[in-house]
C-alpha cells in the first residue's frame, strides 16, 4: 500500500517520507499542493492506504484537498500534518473528514504512532 | 498589544521547535530583546505575515553557517552550501514558529490568527522600508547551533514603542 504525502516544504516531504520508509509502506507519492494531491487522488484512488495533509499551501489549502477528496467518495485515511494548533481548526479539519491530526514541529516518533493509530495495516 | 504580551508566545515556540525538531540542548534568549529594526540584517531572512485579531510580520535572520548548521540539525544530513533544501528548511522554521506562537498569543475572543506563506531572502545587499510610524521588537537568540534573531511588527504594537518591554 502506498502513501501520499503532501506538503509544500520539500524537507517536511523528506522527513516524512523517510519515517514512512521504515514501515511497511510501498511507495510514499509526493504532492506539493491540494490541487495535485486531489489530481493524485483522483488517478490513483485506492492504491494509496494513507495521507499526510499540511493545511497551509499555496493554489489549493489541505483543508479545500480533504473536502474534495471526501466528495469524492474517497475514505482513505488522512492525518493532518500542520502548524494550525487551535482546537477550533482541529476540531473544523475532523468535521471535514480528517481522522487524525499532528502539530508541527513534530518527533518522528510521533508521526509512527499516529498512523499506527490511524491505519490499521501499518 | 504589548511587546510585553507578544513576545514570550514566540520565544516559547523557537524553544519548542529547537528542542523537538533539531535536538537542540541550549537555546535561549541572548540579551535584551528592544525596540529597533536592525537594518544590519544577517545572510538569510526568512519573512511571515500574521492576520486575523491583528495584524503582523515576523521574521527570522540567521547567518549562512546557522541556516547550515539548522539544515542538518532538522533534515539529519550535511549541508555546506545555501541550497534549495537550506531555505526550505528556514521557510518551514518560521512557519512552525510563528504558527506555534499563534495559538499563544491574546485574540481576546476574535478567532485564529491566519497564517501567510513563509518568504526567504538571501544575501545581506538589500533594505526593508516599512511605513514609518511602523516599530519592530527584535528578540536575539543563542543556541548550539548558532545565534540567530526574530524580529516582530504588529500593527497595535505602535502603541507600546515608547515603552519597551
Amino acid at each position: 500500500m502506498n502513501a501520499l504525502i503532501v506538503d509544500d516544504s520539500g524537507v517536511i516531504r523528506k522527513i516524512i517520507a523517510k519515517t514512512l520508509s521504515q514501515t511497511n509502506v510501498d511507495e510514499a507519492i509526493q504532492a506539493t499542493d491540494g490541487q495535485e494531491a486531489v489530481d493524485i487522488v483522483a488517478d490513483k484512488g485506492d492504491d494509496i492506504g494513507i495521507i499526510l495533509l499540511d493545511w497551509n499551501m499555496p493554489n489549493k489549502s489541505g483543508l479545500e484537498a480533504l473536502k474534495e477528496i471526501r466528495g469524492m467518495g474517497y475514505k482513505t485515511p488522512v492525518i493532518m500534518v500542520t502548524t494550525e494548533a487551535e482546537k477550533s481548526r482541529v476540531i473544523e479539519a475532523i468535521k471535514a473528514g480528517a481522522n487524525n491530526y499532528i502539530v508541527k514541529p513534530f518527533t518522528p516518533d510521533v508521526i509512527q504512532k499516529k498512523l499506527k493509530d490511524t491505519c490499521d495495516w501499518i | 498589544m504589548k511587546a510585553s504580551d507578544l513576545a514570550p508566545p514566540f520565544t516559547e515556540s523557537v524553544t519548542t521547535m529547537f528542542t523537538t525538531m533539531l535536538d537542540c540542548k541550549s537555546i535561549q534568549v541572548s540579551g535584551q530583546p528592544s525596540f529597533k529594526h536592525d537594518s544590519s540584517l544577517l545572510d538569510i531572512t526568512a519573512f511571515i505575515g500574521l492576520s486575523g485579531p491583528d495584524r503582523g510580520t515576523v521574521t527570522l535572520t540567521l547567518s549562512k553557517q546557522t541556516a547550515l548548521n539548522l539544515a542538518s540539525a532538522f533534515i539529519g544530513m550535511e549541508y555546506e552550501e545555501v541550497d534549495e533544501d537550506v531555505t526550505d528548511c528556514v521557510a518551514e522554521m518560521i512557519n512552525m514558529i510563528a504558527g506555534g506562537a499563534k495559538v499563544n498569543l491574546p485574540n481576546e475572543g476574535n478567532g485564529p490568527y491566519e497564517l501567510g506563506l513563509p518568504t526567504v531572502v538571501q544575501g545581506k545587499d538589500y533594505t526593508i522600508s516599512s511605513p514609518a510610524k511602523e516599530v519592530w521588537f527584535d528578540i536575539p537568540f543563542e543556541s548550539d547551533l548558532g545565534v540567530f534573531r526574530l524580529q516582530l511588527s504588529f500593527e497595535s504594537m505602535k502603541a507600546d514603542n515608547q515603552h519597551p518591554a
